[in-house]
């Protein structure tokens, strides 16, 4: 009997083996991937779809995000009918510290950093995790014209504190710098310490990082000043609480600007800055407060400012994208392949009070927060 | 030479009264009428119709292409498009299919109050509202708020009377007519931040109560005398006369002088009883101890609602405990005490010092409901602008306890807690014109905004320039 090279009926015999095999690697390649289906997903424009899957790997990063129809093998988990899936909220510049903070010593203190006065077990960290901010920036209070490093890190209280990373160098300019004890005592003053200390070597230094510094700038000439400090560089990440009486929100084309937080004392005027740095092309993060305010006070501020006119697509960047642009970080903030699985689910629009945070994915490991029975559940199968 | 005119008249008009003078007598006689300004609203103003508009009626109600009828500052019609008809001369507006609730009413504000000086029980909110506020009270109106019940702060203890206050437009340019100047008495238990400090203030709390106690005993007592005094004296008077009747058979002169005598006796004795001094810093709390008005004591942590609890028990008061963040671990006792919980959110935020977060209970509204203990909310009092957050905080508590109506909570439940049910928080013929026109569904949508707000009928704000909502869902 022979047989012609184009005839496989010599692979007969390891077919059943090979199909087994190739099951097995399958199966092993997918064992640890979820599949989250059900629900909306937020984007990372802020904008809200729907018919979407996200595929969490078992290195607890986003695999893909593709239609349901496409969605393939894992576990599977239903979410709630109306149900947002979004990235984990981050708090820019909420004040997590747990202590003084403050440092008067050295006008300019480039060295400082934050990460150096967080309290890792106080139990802030884990409220505002169950209220749905996964991720805070801590700054260096900003009472030096130079003032050390943020850091960001994973809200979560534990014996060690988990860094995301060390962002960018804050500067202040304003009324914050004042000590009658040393210099400078005016603005013109701050302005002329600031420029000189940036025309110097670590100054240059500085401004040739590929992350620009994060500038305290609260009031409107403040601000005035730290755009003719930067003319001709790129624009800073500039943390102002202005009011939308003054012209400052004009000047900020294309800057990324941090407001808040908003509370019951915050005027109209003061809520409605955030639509008019959008109107004019500035891109909005929120800073929440956390822990001194209440555990849902980052969102309560979004919520203000979309009720004062700011877009709810911005005001959502602003939770999550903005605030890891501010720091420099591209794995967090977004529902993208490649990202931490770092996800909160809501019941509804984060930007509406209504909606609980019904369950959280930290690194991909799911952790529930609700009481079972009072809201739907999320149904899982094979 | 022929008249044309005196013919014609007479031809039209060939006998009684001139048509023009009759008209001119109704006229006069309807001005006569001694209507009130409701009445007289509803015959002679010229009628507003709201037609195509989404008509929610609380509770999930809903009228889809519904029409509203405004006339004299109430809705004298509601109803579908079509079922509804528009009085003559009526002035119409489309709507678009806008959503029109009714007005929401924060029970818990300090909108454009003054809230700085000593406090005492004689003082109340209206008399430091600042009528002419308009960017307070106008923020608060875009939020679709048209009623406050402004609550007097500052300073521990009894701060005055609460005061309920519509946002209604005056012709000055003043904002807010007052519709009650004694809502209830407030007390503040949880100012001081240190519990020697609440102590005392709790103590000069129940030192007012026992002096009003013992005040109302002095003005019973005092009654009581004076009607024995005023017996007496009718008695006296009556004796007079029989004594006048008997006369006539004695020897007059020697019993009259023996009447005489005695009556001098008698008016010796008898001495018309002391008014006890007049303590005008306690009639309000008179008026608590009589329950006429309720008391609302602001108390936060645990120990606070306690002393409240105690204070209402001793006194037989009324008891509305403000605030209450710590309620859901004294749920029993305050069940007990049959008292009504007021949630106001943002009042926890000031309050010094986080501990009181950390006790926090996110469903705290579902705990009360659970145990049948009556609960109502505001947007809470140590801000002139917390009643802006009101909608926003009424849809974050309820999120915490399925089930609950944020809608209801801000405009049909206060109302009735407020005693103002057949006046005004619902949209129903007869009722006061408090509407709110939105840009979209405030149930559904949280970027929804009041885009005109009514009171009486009457436009009292409008939203300027509409924003873009891109990322509306």
């Amino acid at each position: 009997m022979t047989r012609s090279v184009g005839d496989p009926g010599f692979l007969r015999p390891l077919l059943v083996p090979l199909v087994v095999l190739a099951l097995a690697l399958n199966s092993l390649l997918v064992a640890g991937e979820t599949v989250l289906l059900g629900g909306l997903t937020l984007l990372p424009d802020g904008t809200i779809a729907e018919g979407l899957a996200v595929v969490i790997g078992d290195d607890g990063k986003i695999t893909r995000v593709l239609p349901v129809a496409e969605a393939g093998e894992g576990t599977r988990r239903t979410l709630p009918a109306g149900s947002v899936l979004s990235p984990g909220l981050h708090d820019l510049l909420g004040g997590f510290a747990g202590g003084e903070g403050v440092e008067r010593t050295h006008l300019f203190d480039p060295r400082a950093r934050a990460v150096e006065a967080i309290d890792p077990t106080q139990e802030t960290l884990s409220l505002a995790r169950k209220s749905g901010v996964l991720h805070a920036t801590v700054a260096p209070s900003a009472v030096n014209l130079v003032n050390g490093r943020t850091v960001t890190f994973i809200c979560n209280t534990a014996e060690t504190l988990a860094v995301l990373a060390e962002g960018p160098q804050v500067l202040a300019l304003g009324e914050s710098v004042f000590d009658p004890m040393r210099e400078p005592t005016s603005r013109s003053g701050a302005l002329l310490r600031l420029r000189q200390w940036l025309s110097s070597e670590a100054g240059e230094r500085l401004l040739g990082e590929p992350l620009p510094p994060l500038v305290y700038c609260l009031e409107a000439t403040d601000l005035r000043q730290v755009l003719s400090l930067f003319k001709g560089k790129p624009l800073p990440v500039l943390v102002h609480r202005g009011d939308a009486r003054s012209s400052a929100g004009r000047w900020c084309r294309g800057a990324l600007t941090v407001v808040g937080p908003f509370t019951v004392s915050t005027s109209g005027a003061e809520a409605m800055v955030c639509s008019r740095f959008q109107r004019a092309g500035a891109e909005i993060a929120f800073a929440g407060g956390l822990p001194g305010m209440a555990a849902d006070s980052l969102r309560r501020t979004a919520a203000i400012a979309v009720s004062a006119g700011l877009d709810p697509a911005a005001a959502r960047r602003g939770l999550t994208i903005n605030p890891a642009k501010a720091v420099g970080i591209s794995r967090i903030g977004r529902i993208a392949k490649d990202c931490r699985a770092d996800l909160v689910l809501f019941s509804g629009d984060p930007l509406d009070m209504a909606s609980r945070v019904l369950a959280i994915w930290l690194g991909g490991v799911e952790k529930r927060v609700v009481v079972p029975g009072k809201i739907p559940t999320i149904e899982t199968s094979k | 030479m022929v008249d044309v005119s005196a013919p014609s008249r007479s031809r039209r008009h060939p006998r009684g009264p001139s048509p023009l003078s009759s008209r001119f007598l109704v006229l006069l006689i309807l001005c006569l009428i001694p209507a009130s300004g409701d009445l007289q609203g509803q015959i002679f103003e010229r009628a507003t119709v709201l037609e195509n508009t989404r008509i929610h009626l609380g509770g999930g109600r809903m009228i889809e292409n519904g029409t509203i009828v405004i006339r004299g500052g109430l809705i004298s019609a509601i109803g579908r498009t079509g079922e509804v008809d528009a009085p003559l001369l009526s002035r119409t507006i489309d709507l678009g299919g806008a959503d029109t609730t009714a007005g929401m009413i924060d029970l818990e504000s300090t909108l454009a109050l003054d809230q700085g000086g000593k406090r005492s029980s004689q003082m109340n909110a209206w008399d430091g509202f600042d009528r002419y506020a308009s960017d307070l009270i106008r923020e608060a109106l875009s939020s679709g708020v048209t009623a406050v019940v402004l609550v007097p702060v500052g300073g521990a203890g009894i701060t005055g009377s609460a005061s309920l206050v519509r946002l209604s437009g005056g012709r000055t340019g003043a904002l807010g007519e007052l519709i009650d100047i004694e809502v209830a008495i407030c007390i503040d238990l949880s100012r001081q931040s240190g519990p020697i400090g609440r102590l005392r203030s709790f103590e000069t709390v129940r030192k007012s109560f026992r002096s009003a106690s013992d005040h109302r005993d002095l003005l019973e007592d005092y009654q009581e005398e004076l009607e024995e005094y005023v017996g007496e004296l009718e008695k006296r008077d009556s004796g007079a006369d029989d004594g006048k009747e008997d006369g006539d058979t004695l020897d007059s002169k020697s019993v009259a002088d023996e009447s005489a005598d005695d009556d001098e006796e008698k008016t010796e004795e008898l001495k018309k009883p002391d008014r006890p001094r007049r303590r005008p810093e306690l009639q309000v709390l008179l008026r608590a101890l009589d329950n006429e008005i309720p008391v609302r004591v602001t108390a936060h942590r645990s120990e606070e609602i306690l002393n409240a609890l105690a204070l209402a028990e001793e006194f037989n008061l009324q008891l509305i405990l403000v605030g209450a963040t710590e309620a859901h671990l004294l749920i029993d006792e305050i069940k007990e005490q049959g008292a009504t919980v007021l949630i106001a959110p943002a009042v926890a935020d000031l309050v010094p010092g986080a501990d009181v977060h950390r006790r926090e209970h996110p469903g705290l509204a579902g705990l009360l409901s659970d145990h049948d203990i009556p609960w109502v909310m505001g947007s809470g009092a140590r801000d002139p602008r917390s009643s802006r957050l009101l909608w926003m905080e009424a849809r974050r508590l309820v999120s915490g306890s399925p089930g609950e109506d944020p809608f209801a909570l801000v405009t049909r439940i206060p109302a009735r807690h407020l005693g103002m049910g057949r006046r005004f928080g619902r949209l129903a013929r007869g009722l006061a014109a408090d509407l709110v026109i939105w840009s979209s569904d405030p149930e559904i949508d949280p970027t929804a905004r009041a885009k005109r707000v009514l009171v009486d009928g009457k436009t009292v704000y409008r939203l300027r320039a509409p924003a873009r909502r891109e990322g509306s869902l």
